[in-house]
């Protein structure tokens, strides 16, 4: 198929940037969306032009690396899928398809298509851990007998890779769903109990501090997250917050 | 504590506390309005209540003041911050894929409302200032019947009401069900809340929009 690609180019984190205009052949459905950049990059590289750059992995859709929003939406039309993950089956022959940086005041563009994200770093950093002894008496997890609903729900929590979709889909730059992910996967588990107030108190701070919008909860995160977070996160963490607050 | 002033959590469960305040007042004042078609004598009677009880004049009426002022300064605050947060906007926007409209024009239905409530504030709570504290006029229990259905004699002020409540009913279709998650309220109870608050939404800006259209289609004839 052919298509008509509109992609952002900035030279760097300081220059202005802008849409280029793309036309590119050749292109088969089963292709990735990122193999098909890779396609538009060899052709540019054998013209003598500057290839575009895009974050890349493990391009199996559990690494979190990869993001792109693609006409108007973070990792493209397909749900529960990450950039790597998304076939050019769901596009046509002639479509013009928009590529953008995932924009947020928190992800500044370091080139073309590719964002700082370690403002989700720092956030982790502030408390997304639990101290454990591992000294030689760590002590097994599996000792701890979990109720399976809480284990199921810490795991789904845990299931988020960081890629940023919801802050990219989110119409004010929200970082809640990504926060309350980290904050429930432990938030559910006696092991992360002992630190639950420092923890839910300093990731909030540290995002707050790295300049996310407020949720206004439109569930635009949880559809566009690859990995199906649930809203119910970001309402634990705003109960964990409070009690944590009014008891500190 | 603090820390509680300053973040976006806070912010959002002032906005959810002031907004569920201001509907617990939308159905008080709903509930003595339809008595305005039911029974005039009973709106009368409500009314003058309303207007003369020292306990709703000076301790709620200012609380009610208090709370639309923190909720719509609040409203715009967030939205400051909200615009800030995105930084540079992107070329194309898919907000319709993933959200509905009410969710994603809170503040432009918030807007609406507001330029309403001064328009609502001009015709009701100014005249009766005016009528108790400026003209000191005797109490008349029988004057508010016939203030209110003559209010909406002239067509633009009722259609005016009436596009506000449609404005209105939007913006309670998402805030209503929306404060319980800022507070941290998600359960198996959910699903019922979000029940409630689509009946209410429509329920109750559509009561109000027919007790205006109802006294301009029968006004008082003299």
């Amino acid at each position: 198929m052919k298509l008509y690609l509109k992609i952002w180019r900035q030279k760097d984190a300081s220059s202005p940037g802008k849409i280029v205009d793309y036309t590119l052949d050749g292109v088969e459905g089963d292709m990735s969306f990122l193999e098909m950049l890779d396609i538009l990059n060899e052709e540019l590289v054998s013209k003598g032009e500057e290839p575009v750059e895009f974050d890349h992995d493990c391009r199996e859709g559990i690494c979190g690396t990869c993001s792109l929003q693609i006409n108007g939406e973070p990792h493209g039309p397909d749900r529960l899928v990450t950039t790597c993950q998304l076939h050019m089956r769901k596009f046509k022959d002639g479509d013009t398809i928009v590529i953008e940086p995932f924009r947020a005041k928190a992800f500044p563009v370091i080139k073309d298509l590719i964002v700082d994200r370690s403002s989700f770093e720092r956030i982790q950093q502030a408390g997304g851990f639990i101290s454990v002894n591992t000294s030689g008496n760590t002590v097994d997890a599996n000792a701890i007998p979990i109720n399976k609903h809480d284990a199921d729900e810490a795991m789904d929590a845990a299931t988020c890779i960081g890629c940023g979709a919801c802050v990219a889909a989110c119409k004010n730059a929200s970082a809640m769903l990504f926060t309350s992910a980290k904050v429930s996967q432990f938030a559910l588990l006696p092991q992360g109990r002992i630190e639950a107030v420092e923890r839910v108190q300093n990731m909030v701070r540290q995002m707050d501090l790295e300049g996310f919008g407020n949720c206004t909860n439109t569930g635009a995160c949880e559809v566009e997250c690859p990995k199906g977070i649930s809203l119910t996160n970001i309402a634990r963490m705003n109960r964990e917050y409070l009690s944590a607050t009014l008891k500190g | 504590m603090s820390g509680l002033i300053k973040s976006s959590i806070a912010r959002k469960v002032v906005m959810a506390l002031s907004g569920l305040f201001l509907v617990v007042f939308l159905t008080q004042h709903f509930t003595i309005n339809i008595t305005s078609v039911i029974d005039p004598e009973t709106f009368n009677s409500w009314s003058h209540f309303m207007g003369y009880n020292p306990l709703v004049q000076f301790v709620l009426q200012p609380i009610l003041i208090a709370g639309v002022i923190i909720h719509f300064v609040m409203g715009f605050v967030l939205e400051i911050q909200n615009k800030k947060a995105r930084g540079i906007n992107y070329v194309k926007f898919k907000g319709s894929a993933n959200a509905p409209w009410v969710s994603r024009n809170m503040i432009y239905s918030g807007l609406v409302i507001l330029a309403f409530l001064v328009l609502h504030f001009y015709d009701f709570w100014v005249h009766e200032m005016a009528y108790k504290y400026i003209e000191v006029s005797p109490e008349d229990p029988t004057r508010y019947y016939h203030e209110t259905v003559e209010k909406f004699e002239p067509f633009w002020r009722t259609i005016l009401y009436v596009l506000a409540f449609v404005l209105l009913s939007l913006h309670l279709w998402h805030g209503f069900a929306s404060s319980f998650q800022s507070m941290g309220w998600n359960n198996k109870y959910t699903p019922a809340v979000k029940t409630f608050t689509k009946i209410f939404s429509v329920v109750i800006p559509l009561g109000f929009a027919f007790i205006a259209l109802y006294h301009h289609l029968n006004p008082i004839t003299h």
